[in-house]
């Protein structure tokens, strides 16, 4: 669906983006996460056709596809900007229609998908003839959210969707994006948010200083944060445990470390109490990479 | 184009949407404003209650045809009772002209008068078949001031004119010998206390009889269209300063769609005034295309400087500014309806000559018009350049920006050459304004002015074609030229421009003598090479600075300084041999 391949874009002496790669295939929702000034948007803006990169190139579509910058590409593309303000003497449905027209959509089946598009964000029907700038700051994003779907796009762009939403949005947003990832969109997700990448990516791409630092699935980023780690939890006192209150525990790496005092603590009369193992949280590991 | 009507018909919505208590005010406001313009100043009718002259005529006279033609000139008729009780400024007799001496009014009905008869007599020789006889002699008039000492000249005796010649267009004799009048009216000029008449003309005491009427009426065209346009300016800026303007380039639109539709209401309605204000005034199809010249300019002005600013406040700055040197350039040419070749400068001066019913030639509205037009398609096409993600919300100063955005359309060979086309109507502009206000000098501090700041204005056009080549910043992905191909294309492109307006203006006033003698020079060889030989000037001063630019910044602050010694060295050497 979408395919960039060696972007580069530098603003002045400044190198904003050093090399991208990256491809997006229907169905799939890619992660794009970083610190601030890492080179997301900057990338962001040139898959949207809204930069022209200084080096390389960005293709939308089947068969080679075409460049974003070309308008008829965009037709097929809805994106989110981060900060995405709307016009606000508008009502979400006239401010649809507007996008809608210009999108070359039929008046009455523009008006239909945007009435259910609200309802599936769950936007109280009561606003949806309010003026947007009385809406609150989550309603009015459910608003952009909906343009962006509006023309039913096969490639979506989201740049920080969560931001300005409250914890209940945020979660109806995640159920959302795994809705479209259902219905075969490719998605780009930017998010500085790494609990929402990991619940709903495929695939994550690390940035810091304009450049991919990793690019992997989910789960070769957790094997990447180092091996599983085991806890022994027992009555008595066995080789290599703490005192923890009234109990005794140890942290270990091997099974075979595990089987081990499992059977210290049978030998001494003592019980476990607790026998439990913890990966490392995406968070984490994505934290440990950037600052590597 | 569609994407763009898409884009006009939903924005027209959305502002009919907006129609509230203050749009109706404002309406009513321009509304009304308008209509106190028209009511106040009718148009002028050829009707004895709006002439401002009143003169009294023998039906004998033969001056009688050339005041009767003339919208400014009341004719009575009559042999001097009228100008006699003061209600005539004029007496036509069979031979003479007589005026009042100690009337300014009667004087400017003297001047009227000349410009009337001028008139009259030209159409009549323009209505000729063969305007070669009609027009066999070009006869230049070289007014010299001198002082008369008319307390010489007795009672009864032949009165010379006080600026040594006669009364102006009448052609006939001195006023002395007029019989009929009373002795206490008849008097031509009455002598100073000293004894002198000094007549030593200014510029600044030229105070040409404008018809001030119907260049009042031309602000019923301006008035509502700079308030429209402040409107479009600042809603078109609050895309810009609120990032709303993204997600439309990022819809299915070109960054002309953006432009040309978020413009076109407002364009529209302003065009539909116009016509309006046209048919109110009776100014003719002509009138209503020149006033579209404008009112063009003035929208792609309002537009460029709307993607051009960074802040609200610097886009009122940025307008102020700019509307007030427009205003200038429109309406002081206007002012002065007997130089044709400075009053055709601005098309206002067509509206006005349509709305007092005056023909204009082709030449004389495209002379007029197209500067402005090019100017505006220019600026359009600078404003579509600009429309773009990282000119458009960059904190970048605006001349840098501005810069970019000349590159931005300057990416290939031809429309470099175009640039250097396209930068020659704001040169004139430029140059036309300079000399519009250095006017009011002395004509050699004018002159002086006018002919240096011109050397400095067109080799900054041509500097700021050979950066916006050059890309400073490389932040746009281009082509790069070499600085040599750079500096001609700008050269020749900025040659090709001038001399084609050079060309167009002396077709427009090819009935003027300056006009067709440099016509009938044109098609000599003496001519191609006068015509010729500045494309070199051009490309040398031009390709002087792409080097410079090719170094940086002070390298082409430098070759700028070089450009223009070496442009006056040209014009002081080859210019002054010539003429």
């Amino acid at each position: 669906m979408l395919s960039a391949r060696g972007l580069r874009k530098r603003y002045g002496g400044h190198l904003a983006v050093r090399s991208l790669t990256l491809d997006i295939e229907p169905g799939r929702i890619v992660g794009l996460v970083g610190n601030n000034g890492a080179g997301k948007t900057t990338t962001i803006k040139m898959l949207t056709g809204l930069l022209e990169p200084t080096e390389g190139a960005v293709r939308v579509g089947p068969d080679g596809g075409e460049d974003p910058l070309h308008a008829r590409v965009r037709q097929n593309l809805g994106y989110l900007p981060e900060d995405s303000p709307l016009y606000d003497d508008m009502t979400p449905l006239g401010y649809l229609a507007y996008f809608g027209a210009l999108y070359g959509l039929d008046r009455r089946a523009c008006a239909e998908r945007a009435r259910r598009l609200l309802g599936r964000l769950r936007l109280e029907e009561r606003h949806w003839s309010m003026a947007i700038g009385k809406l609150s700051k989550g309603s009015a994003r459910k608003v952009a959210l909906a343009r962006c779907l509006l023309h039913d796009p096969g490639l979506v762009i989201l740049d920080e969707p969560r931001s300005g939403l409250d914890p209940a949005t945020q979660h109806v947003l995640d159920s959302f994006l795994l809705e479209l990832r259902a219905e075969g969109k490719a998605i780009l997700l930017s998010a500085h948010d790494l609990d929402q990448v990991e619940r709903v990516c495929d695939r994550v791409l690390v940035m810091d200083h304009g450049d991919v630092v990793l690019d992997g699935t989910i789960q070769e980023l957790h094997g990447m944060g180092g091996p599983v780690e085991y806890r022994v939890r027992a009555t008595v006192p066995f080789p290599g445990s703490r005192p923890d209150g009234t109990d005794h525990v140890r942290h270990m790496e091997s099974w075979g470390d595990v089987e081990a005092c499992l059977e210290a603590v049978r030998d001494a009369g003592g019980r476990v109490v607790d026998l439990g193992s913890e990966s490392p949280r995406l968070a984490d590991v994505l934290q440990r990479l950037v600052e590597e | 184009m569609r994407n763009a009507l898409r884009l006009a018909v939903e924005e027209a919505r959305r502002q009919g949407r907006r129609f509230d208590r203050r749009t109706l005010l404002l309406m009513v406001t321009v509304g009304l404003a308008t209509g106190a313009i028209v009511a106040v100043f009718p148009p002028p009718a050829p009707s004895p209650e709006t002439a401002l002259f009143t003169v009294e005529a023998d039906p004998a006279s033969p001056w009688l045809p050339a005041a009767a033609a003339d919208d400014r000139i009341r004719v009575l008729e009559g042999q001097g009772q009228a100008f006699a009780s003061g209600e005539a400024l004029l007496l036509l007799s069979p031979e003479d002209v007589f005026y009042r001496g100690d009337s300014e009014a009667s004087k400017a009905a003297l001047e009227v008068l000349e410009q009337a008869v001028r008139r009259w007599i030209d159409a009549r020789l323009r209505a000729e078949d063969d305007l070669d006889a009609a027009f066999p002699l070009t006869i230049t008039l070289v007014f010299e001031p001198r002082t008369v000492d008319v307390a010489a000249v007795g009672p009864g005796q032949p009165e010379p004119e006080p600026d040594g010649g006669e009364a102006p267009g009448t052609g006939g004799e001195g006023p002395g010998e007029e019989p009929t009048p009373e002795p206490e009216v008849d008097v031509l000029e009455e002598a100073e206390p000293t004894g002198a008449i000094q007549r030593d003309l200014r510029p600044e005491e030229v105070e040409p009889p404008f018809p001030i009427r119907s260049l009042l009426l031309t602000f019923a065209y301006v008035l509502p269209a700079g308030l429209l346009a402040q409107v479009h300016a600042s809603n078109l800026h609050a895309e810009r300063v609120r990032h709303r303007g993204v997600l439309l380039l990022s819809a299915p639109l070109r960054s002309f769609d953006v432009l040309v539709g978020k413009s076109l209401p407002s364009l529209g309605l302003t065009v539909v005034i116009a016509a309006v204000v046209t048919v109110a005034l009776g100014a003719g199809l002509l009138g209503f295309l020149a006033s579209l010249s404008f009112l063009l300019f003035l929208f792609a002005l309002t537009t460029f400087l709307a993607v051009l600013a960074r802040s609200p406040r610097e886009l009122s700055l940025l307008q102020v500014a700019a509307t007030t040197l427009l205003n200038a350039f429109l309406f002081l040419p206007a002012m002065f309806p007997s130089l044709p070749p400075v009053a055709f400068l601005s098309p206002v001066h067509v509206v006005a000559t349509g709305i007092r019913g005056e023909a204009v030639g082709l030449g004389q509205f495209l002379y007029a018009t197209l500067p402005l037009s090019l100017g505006a398609f220019a600026l359009g096409a600078v404003a579509v350049g600009m429309t773009r993600e990282e000119l458009l919300f960059s904190v970048r100063s605006g001349t840098a920006r501005l810069l970019d955005a000349l590159g931005a359309v300057s990416t290939r060979r031809w429309s470099l050459l175009l640039a250097g086309v396209l930068v020659v109507p704001f040169v004139f502009v430029a140059q036309l304004l300079v000399f519009v206000l250095a006017a009011v000098l002395s004509l050699e501090a004018a002159l002086g002015i006018f002919l240096g700041l011109s050397i400095v204005v067109e080799e900054v056009a041509k500097g700021a074609v050979v950066w916006a080549g050059r890309r400073p910043g490389k932040d746009l992905p281009t082509t790069p030229l070499s600085p040599t191909t750079l500096g001609l294309l700008a050269g020749v492109g900025f040659w090709v421009g001038e001399k084609s307006y050079l060309v167009l203006t002396l077709v427009g006033f090819e009935d003027l003598p300056f006009a067709r003698e440099a016509l009938a020079v044109l098609g000599t060889g003496p001519g191609l090479v006068g015509i010729t030989v500045p494309v070199f000037l051009h490309a040398a001063t031009a390709l002087l600075m792409a080097h410079g630019a090719a170094r940086g910044r002070g390298w082409l602050a430098a070759t700028f300084l070089a450009a223009v010694v070496l442009h006056a060295a040209y014009n002081y050497v080859l210019l002054g041999r010539f003429l």
